[in-house]
């Protein structure tokens, strides 16, 4: 059944296709916002450990639910084996309206300069995929002032240094220093780190008819109980609505984005919420599913023009995925280092990222959101920590308040081999293929974790730490939330996926606004600066003439 | 917990009735049995309460039920075979019993029972164990727990 044809479709409305939404409904456009996903309220879920997006074992808040989606995923010993969205190994993000901007950690970070040129900062190591943005940091520089202002980042100006150039502060201060950050932050210098306040996308006062954070330990993992956190959910995706001018769908499930016979895109096919399978017609159609969804988009738009799915003429989408290969280090305290005070990741340092004796790239380090019961009574402990028993609950008693993590992203070396793919036989609810997920992460990015975690290490201890474990990454398929890389940016067809505005190689009224078109991904957490290009991207759409000026 | 978080919890351990009768599922009153005297030793009672007293056997038989819903088959069969290997299990000392445990370390029935006693203990009580907060009560974090807190209110 066929929709009355719009100016722009954009499929998911999470991190980047609120943005986009946004900034073309400024433009006068009509737009169609699909999510496949729903609205959810706080107390729907509330403070619920256990069914967290961090701690899942009774499923996602935020879902994709494990009844209706599936994926398959290669296991170390080559076997093809099928995963549920609980699962880690799924390599979720959140299906809800914010996507993972709904219960994310808001760490709201710039990449450094050196970030996108790391294959002129580091060589292209072998067997790697190691390559320099098409853009740099000085063009991404007015948008990453422009997330800054519009979504509401809190942070200080001059306080990194070894920041890129910025032109204007940020529009709020920091949020207060708790205790971990008090105790680190003169240890840190005691070492010659430069450590400051963590940029968050979270108000530390209030901005814009959002109120301050009510600094609860909670945070990542859930929706925020008074909206301090700039989600998509309660930044530009109301503001898009109240125009007018932007339908929201929800629960909408894309199966394929549509072409005409000269192979430009017609629109998408969906199955809306009562399963129904739906036709928008649009001028434009832009993706911002997921570096993992958008890519499986891609690759299930297959046409005679476009026979191994749209953007793929060259092979590239799907390939190169990555994550953040995270490693750090774990203390034990003679004193008290919890306050209660959320988010507790308060203080970063950015002294590891870039000139590490032998090793490509590192990453930010930062302290731990805080450790919630269960997560420190399962997994978050040293090793050989008692896991039952009387001294279990001893243990539990003696050290929850008096411990620290530390941990950064490491900045992932990307390899041809790390894909998702569609999976020849199995299906999801709505009989579309499911992805399926393979790779290692390459062998520098391992060598890359020991030196962060000994670094995460030295710091605690430089605090006083009695005991320190280091935790260095798993080698296995990379990815996670933090997802990216699999359909690139490049400045030619023959080495990537989409151009420098984003657009599609072959497809020229279809763009991407995700994780998914970054060559390598930062040291940092990646949203702000996806949410950066999204920006960029939804000005680069208005400016191409796809639809005659209004307003 | 500080001295005055303990006294309100014998103070309150006294008037409730430890585990209450909330009715059961999944296991039978036999194997529920069972399966909460492996929890009292997974985390016991001391002068705060254990995993009996918070109540982890109901969240296990609510859940098994529900999210753990694909758990249900590895404990018919896991606690069938421990109770065959150990039939005089529920007639043993505490020592003799934590021996038995001891040596089930890695035993996958025995993994699967510490995690969701776990969850139990630590998981909010909405999920049906952690009775009154007990282990944020123990952790001395029960005033920051749940929803409507503010740090420092």
């Amino acid at each position: 059944m066929a929709l009355d044809p719009v100016d722009a479709v954009v499929v998911g409305a999470g991190a980047g296709g609120g943005i986009v939404a946004n900034e073309l409904t400024k433009a006068g456009w009509r737009v169609v916002l699909l999510e496949r996903g729903r609205r959810q309220s706080f107390p729907e879920t509330g403070h619920l450990e256990l069914r967290s997006q961090r701690t899942t074992v009774l499923g996602n808040a935020f879902g994709p639910d494990d009844a209706r989606h599936l994926r398959v995923r290669q296991a170390d010993s080559g076997a093809w084996v099928k995963v549920l969205p609980s699962e880690g190994s799924y390599n979720n993000t959140a299906a809800v309206v914010g996507g993972g901007t709904l219960s994310y950690g808001a760490m709201a970070w710039r990449y450094l300069p050196k970030d996108f040129r790391m294959r002129s900062t580091y060589g292209a190591p072998q067997g790697s995929t190691l390559e320099d943005w098409p853009l740099s940091y000085d063009d991404l520089e007015p948008w990453y002032e422009k997330a800054e202002w519009e979504l509401g980042v809190s942070g200080k100006a001059g306080a990194n240094p070894f920041e890129g150039p910025r032109r204007k502060d940020y529009p709020m201060p920091p949020l207060p220093f708790n205790r971990e950050a008090n105790l680190l932050a003169p240890a840190g210098r005691k070492i010659g780190m430069h450590p400051f306040p963590i940029p968050m996308a979270i108000n530390s006062v209030p901005y814009r008819g959002r109120p301050a954070c009510i600094q609860c330990p909670h945070c990542v993992g859930f929706r925020c109980e008074v909206d301090a956190k700039s989600s998509t959910a309660v930044t530009v995706i109301p503001t898009a609505l109240a125009t007018g001018l932007c339908e929201l769908r929800e629960d909408c499930v894309v199966r394929e984005v549509l072409t005409d016979r000269s192979g430009r895109a017609r629109g998408v096919t969906y199955f809306d919420k009562e399963g129904r399978l739906r036709q928008q017609l649009a001028r434009v159609v832009i993706l911002a599913a997921s570096a993992t969804e958008t890519a499986r988009l891609l690759l299930l738009s297959k046409t005679k023009i476009h026979p191994n799915g749209l953007g793929n003429r060259y092979g590239w989408v799907g390939r190169n995925l990555q994550g953040h290969a995270y490693s750090g280090a774990f203390g034990l305290f003679p004193m008290e280092t919890w306050d209660g005070a959320g988010p507790a990741a308060r203080i970063a340092a950015c002294d590891f990222n870039h000139g590490n004796d032998g090793v490509i790239g590192g990453a930010m380090l930062a302290n731990e959101f805080i450790r919630l019961p269960y997560l420190f009574a399962r997994s978050v402990r040293p090793p050989g920590a008692p896991r039952w028993g009387q001294a279990h609950k001893d243990w539990q008693r003696k050290w929850y308040k008096r411990s620290m993590g530390i941990k950064g992203p490491v900045q992932e070396v990307p390899r041809w081999e790390n894909r998702v793919e569609l999976d020849p036989s199995v299906r999801d609810h709505w009989g579309i293929p499911v992805l399926r997920l393979s790779g290692r992460k390459h062998p520098e990015d391992l060598k890359t974790g020991r030196w962060i975690a000994s670094r995460a290490a030295a710091w605690l201890r430089a605090a006083g730490a009695l005991e320190v474990f280091e935790t260095v990454p798993g080698m296995g398929v990379p990815g996670g939330q933090h997802q990216a890389g699999t359909a690139r940016m490049a400045r030619e067809a023959k080495l990537g996926a989409v151009d420098t505005d984003c657009r599609v190689f072959g497809v020229d009224n279809l763009y991407i606004a995700d994780g998914s078109v970054h060559v390598t991904n930062g040291g940092f957490n990646p949203s702000l600066t996806l949410q950066a290009l999204a920006y960029r991207t939804s000005d680069r759409i208005v400016r191409a003439g796809h639809v005659p000026p209004r307003a | 917990m500080d001295s005055v978080d303990r006294r309100n919890f014998i103070a309150l351990a006294s008037i409730t009735p430890l585990a209450a009768a909330a009715s059961l599922r999944f296991f039978s009153e036999t194997d529920a049995r069972w399966v909460e005297t492996i929890m009292a030793h997974i985390i016991p009672a001391d002068d705060a309460p254990g995993a009996r007293e918070a109540g982890c056997l109901y969240y296990l038989d609510r859940q098994l039920g529900e999210a753990l819903h694909r758990f249900g088959a590895a404990y018919r069969s896991g606690l069938a075979r421990f109770q065959q290997r150990h039939p005089d299990f529920l007639n043993q000392s505490a020592e003799a019993q934590l021996a038995t445990l001891r040596s089930l370390e890695r035993d996958s029935f025995f993994e699967m029972l510490i995690d969701h006693t776990m969850q139990g203990f630590y998981g909010s009580p909405a999920h049906g164990g952690n009775r009154d907060g007990a282990s944020w009560q123990m952790l001395g974090i029960a005033a920051h727990m749940g929803e409507g807190h503010w740090h420092g209110a």
